[in-house]
């Protein structure tokens, strides 16, 4: 049989260009029909079936089957290698009929993808239901609420930062509420104001004026002759003139008409006029302080002490 | 011209189908066939010979592609053309249903091909 060689001006022949075209829609080929075809025709057909199609085929023409032997043995090999690869080890006789021994391949496969199937099936399954524990779900029911600061440790324990913060903070709020709340001291010193609103002496006007409380004692300049009828000693009230002239004349003052001998300096002492004391804890006071203090001019330290100049 | 063979003459020559169809093609195209070839000698005494006529039992749309490979083939190992023939160039024109038929066909024809035409 000439066969036309694919030479370089020479065209294919028919038989092969047929050939090629059944080659193309092996699966289509219900049968070779009813005639007998030469092997050597359809074999290149034949070799490009599926085994599916070749079992097809072969049932419909049966005389097929004497040549088809070849045929199984490559898809064999060419479909299940790795399990002809063992079976050929076990036993190197070649089967009886490569047709079953196709088909026998072929169910073991089928068992092998299925129990691999179903292992990722389940694999999948898992990571899907992990994965949806973790997505955003749509409810109606409030989150838990978070706990509010300061109820437990904070997560990472004061990194030197956390700490220039707080402290930046607590000394701000502090600076800023120094007006409102009164540190408990300072009343020792009546010469300090004290920046406490506290409640005013309820007699007094609150003011700013430095209430200055006098006391002044009679002068002696009652009539001597008074007293000297009186009787008694006047030469004490002679210093009396001389004590020092802060009295504040204050006429409506009660006289001391008890005898105030020489026991008048400690009294006087006595009435010495008292600084103005700024008792009463009225804000205004704190006009006089710098309004951004240092950390030593805090009240809150101990031991501070600060004399606001008197008017 | 009796005289000179065949072969010289390229008169127009019949193919038939078994369902009756006919085709005309020229001697030397269905020359490309052996098998026609010779059915179509006149140093034969085939009845085809002597009637310029080739039955084909095959039907008519196998014979029609059979004639179209000849006519083919014809022109492209003629002496005017000169390009390179795709490969593919007739598969695309075998529609698959009469692929088999035409495998079958072109078997039996082709037996004779004389392949260094």
């Amino acid at each position: 049989m000439s066969e036309a060689e694919g030479q370089s001006r020479r065209l294919p022949t028919l038989v092969t260009y047929c050939q090629r075209v059944l080659s193309t829609y092996t699966d289509s080929i219900s049968s070779l029909g009813d005639e007998a075809i030469r092997y050597d025709v359809i074999k290149p057909v034949l070799e490009c079936c599926s085994a599916d199609t070749l079992l097809r085929l072969e049932q419909s023409s049966p005389y097929l089957e004497n040549d088809t032997s070849e045929i199984w043995q490559r898809l064999c090999w060419k479909t299940f290698p790795l399990l002809a690869e063992q079976y050929f080890q076990e036993g190197s006789e070649a089967p009886e009929s490569w047709r079953e021994q196709f088909f026998l391949l072929r169910e073991a496969e089928a068992e092998r993808l299925e129990l691999a199937g179903s292992r990722l099936r389940s694999q999948r399954m898992e990571a899907e239901e992990r994965k949806k524990e973790r997505e955003v779900k749509i409810t109606d029911r409030l989150p838990p609420p978070k706990r509010a600061r300061g109820w437990g440790a904070p997560s990472q324990p004061k990194t030197l930062f956390q700490k220039t913060k707080n402290d930046a903070t607590k000394f701000r709020s502090s600076m800023y509420s120094a007006r409102v709340i009164p540190p408990k001291r300072q009343r020792t010193l009546h010469s300090s104001p004290s920046i406490k609103p506290a409640v005013p002496r309820p007699s007094e006007p609150t003011k700013n004026m430095v209430t200055v409380k006098t006391v002044t004692y009679k002068r002696p300049s009652i009539p001597p002759a008074l007293l000297q009828s009186s009787g008694r000693p006047t030469t004490p009230l002679v210093l009396t003139p001389a004590t020092p002239p802060n009295l504040a004349a204050s006429p409506s003052f009660a006289r001391s008409s008890k005898p105030s001998p020489i026991v008048q300096p400690p009294s006087t002492g006595e009435q010495r006029p008292i600084k103005p004391s700024i008792n009463k804890k009225d804000p205004m006071a704190s006009l006089f302080m710098p309004k951004h203090r240092t950390l030593s001019q805090l009240p809150g330290q101990a031991g501070n002490a600060r004399i606001v100049p008197t008017r | 011209f009796q005289d000179a063979g065949a072969e010289k003459r390229d008169d127009w020559v019949k193919i038939t189908s078994s369902d009756g169809y006919s085709f005309l093609v020229k001697r030397s195209v269905a020359a490309i066939s052996g098998t026609l070839k010779n059915m179509l000698s006149e140093d034969s005494s085939f009845r085809e010979a002597i009637a310029n006529t080739c039955p084909i039992s095959e039907r008519a749309a196998v014979v029609e592609k059979v004639c179209e490979y000849m006519s083919f083939k014809a022109y492209y190992e003629g002496p005017g053309s000169k390009e390179v023939v795709d490969v593919n160039e007739f598969t695309e024109r075998i529609p698959p249903e009469v692929a088999l038929e035409l495998l079958l066909a072109a078997d039996y024809l082709e037996g004779v091909f004389d392949s260094c035409i």
